[in-house]
């Protein structure tokens, strides 16, 4: 099946780059003639997963791709790993250091959101392996 | 026609320098042939490249003095931003009596518009989703409805000014006794997008304003009756607040809205509102957007630099009553302030309708992307690398014609 597929390198702590793959996902959506909600959650969900690299990975690839029938967003990062992943999925749960808080990033919204855009959502993470995040949306 | 947009080139001044095609928030110029084309299907009006253009190349479409000619009863919509054109000592009575020397036999000032359409926002403002966008910008919900459809629905859903003028215009001339066809309503506006948005409303199927005259063609003669003795003045009936929606912030001002959040610049206005998309302003009701910077007081088809524009609206303002003037208007007939049809998405960027189709010109896009630089500089005439590669899948260019291409 042919797909299409955006792939974006993320920098730890780069924040000034922060949401330009995400963009690049989105652009790469307005190619397609999907329902403006769908599309907006896809929207929510890279910037989340990328914002999520920034802040708390070493560095990652945020990939956004279109099947026929679906978009999935995935981001991967070489690391330290989700601690305790049912915590992380609460709403205002954030590791996120005092620095970063105060760019008025990391308030514990991401993985939630992420979640509640997703129709699919699959989470590894381990200190080894790094974090790795399938969120699927589907078309209708 | 629904493509219908009013941003023109006069080709003889173009000399395909590409300084348009870069500004463009839809991607929607392409320099062919050494000439700057536009395509409609894309276009918002926002007048981005009329204002980018070194040569005075694109203008407005608008209708001329003739027009004047073809109604028995001629009724003048000056816009509030004119009153921001003029040195300090034309005094703003005197701009408005002047359209009676030009030939018209009434003038209604769209700031009495603004006045009662900033009360019905008021009221929107205490009971609909947040964060509400302002809908005053033709050129801004135009944008909305290409780039970020989902946000259409966060969009105040109240007639614009200059509609609202046009309505009770039309109204109270029948009132007194005239026919609807002897009736010209005449807008004299700040910028294309307005030009648009009366020949092509997107929440009407037919505007009230039959014609749209710009501020910038009047200028000169305004400014000549408005120096000569005999010239009737007209008294000023909207509050400071109601002309200080010529600027950027004044809407937000009248309308009484506290956390709210002020947009100008049509870049940033993209900006802002990809934020919006992905829910980064949570706390805030009310965001005004405008592509101008300034707002009208800034459109494209203006005499006087924003800035100074600006400060002398607030000048003027200030020294006027200070309170919404909207007595009266539990008489009016509300269904002059509502959207009569809904505003629906346009999308502008699809490569095609059918998912797989669209996926495969996808493959092909980034294909051919990959043997391009990178550079965006438009010297092939389109705004960016991948806009080129997107114009030759979509098969209307025939090569791809990069002069840096490895
Ligand atoms: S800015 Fe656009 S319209 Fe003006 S001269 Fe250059 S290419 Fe032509
Ligand atoms: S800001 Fe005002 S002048 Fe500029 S495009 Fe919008 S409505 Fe027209």
């Amino acid at each position: 099946m042919e797909t299409l597929k955006v792939v974006w390198q993320v920098e730890k702590m780069d924040f000034t780059r922060a949401g330009e793959g995400s963009s690049k996902i989105k652009k790469m959506l307005h190619q397609f003639s999907i329902r403006p909600d769908i599309m907006r959650r896809v929207a929510i969900i890279s910037y989340e997963a990328e914002v999520n690299l920034v802040i708390h990975s070493f560095g990652g690839v945020l990939q956004g791709e279109v099947f026929p029938d679906k978009v999935v967003v995935t981001a991967k990062d070489k690391g330290p790993g989700i601690e305790d992943l049912s915590k992380a999925m609460k709403a205002g749960f954030s590791t996120a250091p005092l620095e970063v808080r105060e760019l008025g990033f990391g308030a514990g919204m991401g993985l939630p959101n992420i979640k509640r855009s997703a129709d699919k959502l699959d989470l590894q993470s381990s200190e080894e392996e790094g974090t790795e995040l399938v969120a699927t949306v589907y078309l209708s | 026609m629904s493509n219908f947009h009013s941003v023109n080139l006069r080709e003889g001044l173009c000399n395909g320098c590409t300084a348009c095609v870069t500004v463009c928030p839809t991607e929607a110029v392409r320099v062919n042939s050494q000439k700057a084309e536009i395509m409609t299907t894309r276009c918002t009006d926002c007048g981005a490249c009329l204002r980018a253009c070194p040569n005075h190349a694109k203008t407005g479409r608008v209708d001329n003095m003739k027009d004047l000619d073809n109604y028995k009863y001629k009724i003048a919509l000056p816009d509030p931003a004119i009153f921001g054109q003029f040195a300090p000592d034309v005094q703003p009575e005197r701009i408005l009596g002047s359209f009676l020397s030009l030939g018209f036999d009434e003038v209604f000032d769209v700031a009495t518009a603004c006045d009662l359409v900033s009360k019905k926002i008021k009221e929107k403002i205490v009971k609909t989703n947040h964060p509400l966008i302002s809908a005053s910008c033709p050129a801004v919900i135009r944008l909305i409805q290409a780039l970020y459809p989902d946000l259409i629905k966060n969009l105040v859903t109240i007639e614009a000014p200059l509609e609202v003028a046009g309505q009770l215009a039309r109204k109270k001339a029948i009132e007194r006794g005239l026919d609807s066809e002897d009736i010209g309503i005449f807008y004299i506006s700040p910028c294309p997008a307005k030009v648009t948005a009366v020949k092509r409303p997107v929440a009407r199927k037919k505007s009230s304003v039959n014609k749209v005259l710009s501020i910038v063609d009047l200028y000169g003669n305004i400014l000549k009756f408005a120096n000569m003795k005999n010239t009737k003045t007209l008294q000023l009936k909207a509050s400071g607040k109601g002309y200080g929606w010529a600027r950027a912030g004044g809407e937000s001002l009248a309308v009484g809205a506290y956390n709210n959040v002020v947009v100008d610049g049509i870049e940033h206005v993209t900006k802002v509102l990809g934020e919006i998309e992905i829910g980064k302003l949570p706390n805030v009701d009310y965001i005004e957007c405008w592509a101008c910077v300034g707002g009208c007081v800034g459109g494209p088809l203006v005499v006087e630099n924003p800035f100074i524009a600006r400060v002398k609206i607030r000048k003027k303002a200030e020294l006027l009553n200070n309170n919404v003037q909207s007595s009266g208007i539990d008489k009016l007939d509300h269904s002059i302030f509502e959207w009569e049809e809904e505003i629906k998405p346009r999308q502008i960027m699809s490569l095609d309708n059918n998912m797989t189709v669209a996926i495969s010109k996808g493959k092909k896009l980034q294909e051919i992307l990959s043997k391009l630089p990178g550079y965006d500089c438009g010297a092939c005439g389109a705004p960016t690398c991948r806009a080129h590669a997107e114009d030759f899948v979509q098969g209307s260019i025939q090569s791809t014609r990069c002069v840096f291409k490895k």
